[in-house]
């Protein structure tokens, strides 16, 4: 690609950033930097340092970032590895629904969490049932071991990025790499680790640093365990204190640096080493019967892991089912009535409308700037690259209220976009506002498969005469497909399912989304917890139809995206 | 291949026809031209729903034109009072550089909504920051919002001090509403309005305790609980839900009657010494608090939780707003009319606060507003709050459970149509009088001293209590769990106040640390005082 091309995307997507990321934050953060006289200091964020409950709360959250991450490795791995290789009965339906643990609904979410995990929740009651637990005594599930519950459940939660980042790498490896690798007689667990591991290497990195970076900021699930010594909950603490201090603000601005300190750092630890493939897997590639044995081994590690992983959604459905569930394994009744009045609610279907306009124009911004900005960072040699490339990871690590509230004030009434005030209209704020938030997945995705795809195959064909963006076009995204498929289901999935922005920014009630209709409807006394997750449910199978489709139709048509 | 297109596609179509297929039809709708007004509310969607149906047909009856009502919906209170005063900010800083071709300084920033700067009689003697809160007085400076809609009084206060609330003339206008016999100023020491009129309190609330009496029997706690110092019971340990002071006004009210409550009954027991008794009284309310919190589970800002999570089992016992805990209570309720979660508002142990409504500076739409505010408070808009669905009058879907200000509601005509018949805040605000001089200056302060005690250190404090209980609450360490001296009643007001009023904030934010080490460390000795059962 040309050099000036190659700067006009660099200039653009740099002033994208800028306008809509960096000038959001900054005037949120502005009180972390300005003494009320308006002189600049570091004070706040030299207190930050001093005080040993936020340096503690940092603590925790690495902590809990890098034993999530490890544990949704040690899930995501080998079942990624399993789904590359073999053919096991079961194989299409369990390749889509491993997705399935991403898509839980917000608020709903924990209902079906404390509905299994509660004192007198669905386990205890299982456990006194079958003899195993003393009914005065419950385990306090939730209570209890918070930083290990925690990790768990965000690496429940958080394993198909990965699985679908490895998934992908796995499709884009040259099997005559392996096969020379087995010629050379490097084989079983050596072959994986000298070939395969730095092959996919990219893959890995892309997954796991945005889990890494999600689970070092994650703010749901901690809420959920009580767990509030870590920086997120003391973030959204301090946020929303009604004293107003700034504090708060300085611990975000210390949480962002970190963020991409951290990322600077794995990138320089795992992320250098990639090993750009000259063919697409196109040979005797492929999975291969797995015999009587191994197979339906491979079918009961799958069922295991989306059996465990799923408990929460399971909770929410029956919930959405019951009159009222307490200590007993399943509810006492089931009744539809739920569902009626909330797929029947005024509020529900624009909502539905509204999620599925903002969700799907910010995929397609997403994609437009995730392969913009990917293809800068691994295909080109300007000189603040790298920068982009951390930039484009950051929104993973802002509270998602402190870019909100970002958003808010930069199109107050004489700003610059007072034009985009989302109290006129929200959908061009809120298409950008979950566009951001949900780039680096598809920066990620892309990046993956650019490096894992070598840049002769695009120079082959300029020199055969085709322009620079033709031959992007038409050699090296039909590769990469698999990558961007991952990564644009990954950013719609989960801008169906934003949460701060979308309270915030659409506060008009025919702008509403369809988690801030979760929302409204949880706020209901009485039966709206019922209602809201009878909404999450829907909004759970549709999300599932949308990933079940697409891997369904898709890894057909693309050949090589899940191998079903 | 194209078969299983046709699957997936035949079930999304599938999932999205249903929410079509079950779509509301609202024959009420306005569909040709419509008023408008603008309302910003933490109000839930089913007060909102009912007030949008009632109001329109008010206004459809009084003037023949339909309405539109333009709720603005961006969270809770706390959200709220972010939003207007940054939206407050931009267009005030408009008006000033704009129409007043005036230079923006941080000076004007931060006193054009300072409620500490007062004003002269003389305009030109205005030092830049009397200027500036001057102009922002006089003016009509708007965000486009007409109402304000529910919250706590404290939100409200705070909103009327910086200016941002304009007087609907209603006060004025119907006279005969505002008297003690419907609408009081105030009750038992609280106000139920601005004298001025900027807001008025539409209904009334109070917070009380809720429990599961399920877990109070699996934990072993005999009695059911009937004052705020049962919550502090150390078989209670991790098992009470809070409300969260630091993020809710209302929620900061109720602790500070836990602590007017002690002070009353020290001057009950010491009447000679006003003085003293408040003092005590504060640091043994402040103790009460101390070890409540120590038996929480969670402090959280979101109403509805902590009624959901004790009628689940989840925690035993809890602080909530009364409507929440009576519905819940209700909703749990069994065939044989026990409930497993019941609610009480600890007798001579709470106030009743209102849930005010006010009309902002500057509302584009000031008639409309104030037509609203006065529907709300109409015997017609107050049925709507009590009233049981699809009685005369009342709510169309949603029974709100909510207590309606005025007085002349809790009449016995009403009794039979109510959803809480027999209940009537105005008996029970008899057993309690606020006194605002013995707390009120340091409203700020108690919220700020849970953080400390509680919140922020809530780690250490909870270790540290049940080290105690293993250990039977040896004397050393219990004392030195619950040595408040860092918090004593001249302390807060001479060091903990100012401090927290600076306008450098750097100064709360170093006393926090201060203080937090303190406690922290204050917790670990107790801890290991107890283990060696001292």
């Amino acid at each position: 690609m040309s050099k000036s091309f190659s700067i006009g995307v660099f200039a653009f997507t740099v002033a994208f950033f800028a306008c809509f990321f960096l000038l959001p934050i900054s005037e949120t953060l502005r009180g972390a930097f300005f003494d009320r006289d308006g002189q600049f200091t570091f004070a706040y964020i030299l207190e930050v340092f001093r005080n040993p409950i936020y340096l503690e709360g940092l603590r925790n959250s690495f902590l809990l970032a890098i034993l999530s991450t490890s544990l949704a490795l040690l899930l995501a791995m080998p079942l990624a590895w399993i789904s590359d290789r073999f053919l096991f009965p079961g194989k299409s339906l369990f390749s889509a629904l491993i997705l399935v643990p991403m898509i839980l609904p917000p608020f709903v979410g924990a209902i079906g969490v404390r509905q299994i995990l509660g004192q007198q929740g669905a386990l205890n009651a299982l456990l006194v049932h079958l003899g195993l637990q003393n009914p005065a005594a419950p385990v306090d599930w939730l209570g209890q071991g918070q930083l290990w519950g925690v990790a768990a459940m965000i690496a429940l939660n958080l394993y198909p990025i990965i699985y679908l980042n490895v998934v992908a790498a796995l499709a884009n490896i040259d099997p005559a790499m392996e096969e020379a690798a087995e010629n050379l007689g490097c084989t079983g667990l050596r072959k994986f680790f000298r070939v395969t591991l730095p092959l996919i290497m990219p893959g890995l990195f892309a997954g796991g640093t945005i889990v890494f970076i999600w689970s070092f900021t994650e703010l749901g699930v901690p809420l959920m365990f009580d767990f509030t010594r870590v920086a997120s909950v003391q973030v959204f603490n301090g946020i929303k204190d009604i004293g107003g201090n700034p504090f708060p603000y300085a611990l975000v601005a210390v949480m962002l640096a970190s963020a991409v300190l951290l990322y600077a750092a794995s990138k320089l630890t795992f992320g250098r080493s990639a090993h750009a493939m000259m063919a697409k897997a196109t040979s005797q590639g492929g999975p291969r019967p797995a015999g009587p044995i191994v197979g339906p081994l491979c079918t009961l590690l799958f069922g295991a892991v989306f059996f465990v992983a799923v408990l929460p959604h399971v909770g929410v459905i029956l919930v959405s089912f019951s009159h009222d569930w307490y200590a007993t394994v399943l509810p006492p009744s089931f009744t539809l009535d739920h569902f009626r009045l909330a797929l029947g609610h005024e509020m529900t279907l624009p909502s539905i409308q509204n999620s599925l306009k903002y969700a799907g124009l910010a995929v397609l911004l997403d994609l437009f700037l995730g392969v913009a900005i990917a293809y800068v960072v691994v295909r080109t040699r300007l000189i603040g690259r790298q920068l982009l490339d951390g930039l484009a990871m950051l929104p993973l690590a802002v509270p998602g209220l402190v870019l909100a509230f970002g958003y808010l004030a930069m199109t107050q009434e004489g700003k610059l976009f007072s034009f985009l005030n989302p109290v006129q209209d929200p959908l061009i704020l809120l298409v950008i506002a979950y566009a951001v938030r949900r780039l680096p997945y598809v920066v990620r995705s892309a990046a993956a498969g650019f490096q894992q795809t070598s840049v002769t195959l695009e120079e082959a064909a300029q020199n055969l005469g085709s322009p620079p963006l033709r031959a992007l076009r038409k050699v090296t995204l039909p590769l990469i497909a698999a990558n961007l498929v991952a990564g644009g289901m990954l950013a719609f999935s989960f801008a169906m399912l934003e949460v701060s922005d979308s309270l915030l920014l659409a506060q008009r009630q025919q702008d509403f989304p369809i988690t801030k209709a979760i929302y409204e409807l949880h706020q209901l006394l009485g039966e709206g917890r019922f209602i809201a997750s009878a909404l999450g449910v829907w909004a759970m199978v549709f999300l599932g139809v949308t990933i079940l489709g697409a891997s369904l139709v898709l890894g057909k048509k693309l050949g090589a995206i899940f191998r079903v | 291949m194209s078969g299983r297109i046709f699957g997936v596609l035949a079930l999304l179509a599938v999932v999205i026809g249903v929410p079509f297929a079950l779509r509301p039809v609202d024959p009420d709708k306005p569909v040709g031209p419509a008023d408008r007004l603008v309302i910003v509310s933490p109000h839930n969607e089913a007060v909102r729903q009912e007030f949008t149906t009632g109001f329109r047909r008010q206004h459809r009856a009084a003037t023949g034109r339909d309405i539109q009502i333009d709720w603005r919906v961006p969270g809770g209170t706390s959200e709220i009072a972010r939003i207007l005063a940054s939206d407050y900010t931009a267009a005030f800083k408009n008006y000033w550089t704009r129409t007043l071709g005036r230079p923006w300084t941080a000076e004007v920033d931060a006193s054009f909504d300072d409620p500490g700067i007062t004003l002269g009689p003389d305009a030109a003697a205005d030092t830049p920051a009397q200027a500036a809160r001057r102009a922002f007085l006089d003016s009509t400076v708007g965000i486009g919002i007409d109402l304000f809609f529910g919250g706590g009084a404290y939100d409200f206060i705070q909103q009327a001090k910086a200016g941002r609330l304009a007087d609907s003339g209603l006060l004025t206008a119907r006279p005969e509403w505002f008297g003690d016999d419907i609408m009081p100023a105030q009750l038992s020491g609280e106000p139920f309005r601005d004298t001025r009129g900027l807001w008025l309190g539409a209904a009334v609330s109070s917070f009380g305790i809720c429990y599961n009496t399920d877990s109070l029997t699996r934990l072993g706690v005999p009695s059911t609980p009937d004052s705020w110092d049962d919550l502090a019971d150390p078989r209670l340990y991790r098992q009470v839900a809070l409300a969260d002071p630091t993020k809710s006004g209302s929620a900061a009210k109720a602790f500070e009657q836990i602590i007017q409550q002690k002070m009353q009954q020290r001057l009950t027991a010491q009447p000679t010494d006003p003085d003293a008794a408040v003092r005590q009284g504060w640091l043994e309310g402040l103790g009460l608090i101390q070890r409540i919190s120590a038996n929480a589970r969670f402090f959280t800002d979101s109403s509805p939780k902590v009624p959901l999570d004790v009628s689940q089992g989840d925690a035993a016992a809890g602080m909530c707003i009364d409507f929440y805990g009576r519905f819940q209570s209700e909703s749990v309720r069994r065939p044989d009319g026990t409930s497993r979660l019941n609610y009480l508002t600890p007798p001579g142990g709470s106030s009743i606060g209102v849930d005010p409504i006010a009309m902002l500076r500057g509302a584009p739409h000031p008639a409309l507003a104030r037509s609203f505010m006065e529907y709300v408070l109409s015997p017609d808009g107050q049925r709507l709050l009590n009233f049981r669905v699809g009685v005369a009058g009342g709510p169309e879907r949603f029974a709100l459970r909510r207590l309606p200000i005025r007085r002349d509601f809790y009449v016995a005509a009403n009794e039979p149509f109510r959803s809480d018949p027999g209940i009537n805040p105005y008996d029970e605000a008899r057993l309690f009088t606020y006194h605002e001089e013995w707390t009120g200056p340091l409203f700020r302060v108690l919220g700020f001293a849970i953080r400390i005690l509680s919140i922020d250190t809530h780690t250490e404090q909870s270790a540290a209590w049940r080290a105690l209980r293993t250990a039977n609450f040896p004397p050393q360490a219990t004392a030195r769990f619950g040595d408040l001296s860092a918090f004593n009643y001249d302390i807060c007001m001479k060091e903990i106040r100012p401090a927290l009023r600076a306008a450098d904030r750097l100064r709360e934010v170093r006393l926090a640390k201060e203080l937090g080490d303190r406690f922290r460390r204050q917790y670990a000795e107790a801890a290991s005082l107890a283990s060696q059962g001292l």
